[in-house]
């Protein structure tokens, strides 16, 4: 089990409610891996520093959570694969 | 920059200075105190940063980039 937080930028279309559907579906993947979230922290709509498909502005979502290794990987696909995801990153936590 | 006989005043890494551990790629402001006009990543020569700190500081930028938080350029 590792630390790791997770980013990730919504498309500016979608309501509140969208974005907390999202984050709930993003939390069942990490503790159906036995894994566990540690912190959200929704910055809400902010301005992107450049053009994505676009799109001027998007939802930012910061999310830390332990979980197995494997988890993350799964996660990438998962964020790959769902549609309104602009960016993504997951990084290791120091320490 | 305080010119004293031809010998410059060494730079401080403002890092080292508050003791900084971890440079967080989320603290866009103070990113964004190291990026040039252009969006460039200013060098160790005029920032006066440690080795350590500036390499950690790139990587922050360039996590910062990846997630629309700072620009690759600016026009």
């Amino acid at each position: 089990m590792k630390n790791y937080e997770t980013m990730f930028v919504l498309h500016p279309q979608y309501e509140d409610e969208q974005v907390d559907q999202f984050i709930e579906k993003v939390q069942e993947r990490i503790t159906m891996d036995g894994g566990e979230v540690t912190n959200l922290d929704k910055w809400g709509k902010r301005k992107l520093a450049y053009e994505i498909d676009k799109l001027r502005e998007g939802h930012y979502v910061v999310m830390n959570y332990t979980a197995p290794k494997e988890t993350s990987s799964k996660l990438e696909k998962a964020f790959n694969i769902a549609e309104g995801v602009l960016r993504y990153q997951i990084v290791l936590e120091e320490k | 920059m305080r010119r004293d006989r031809g010998r410059r005043r060494k730079k401080v890494c403002s890092f080292c200075a508050e003791k900084v551990e971890y440079i967080d790629y989320k603290s866009v402001e103070k990113l964004k105190r190291f990026l040039s006009e252009r969006g460039k990543i200013l060098p160790r020569r005029i920032t006066g940063n440690c080795a350590s700190h500036q390499r950690q500081l790139t990587t922050a930028i360039k996590r910062a980039r990846n997630l629309a938080l700072l620009p690759y350029s600016i026009e």
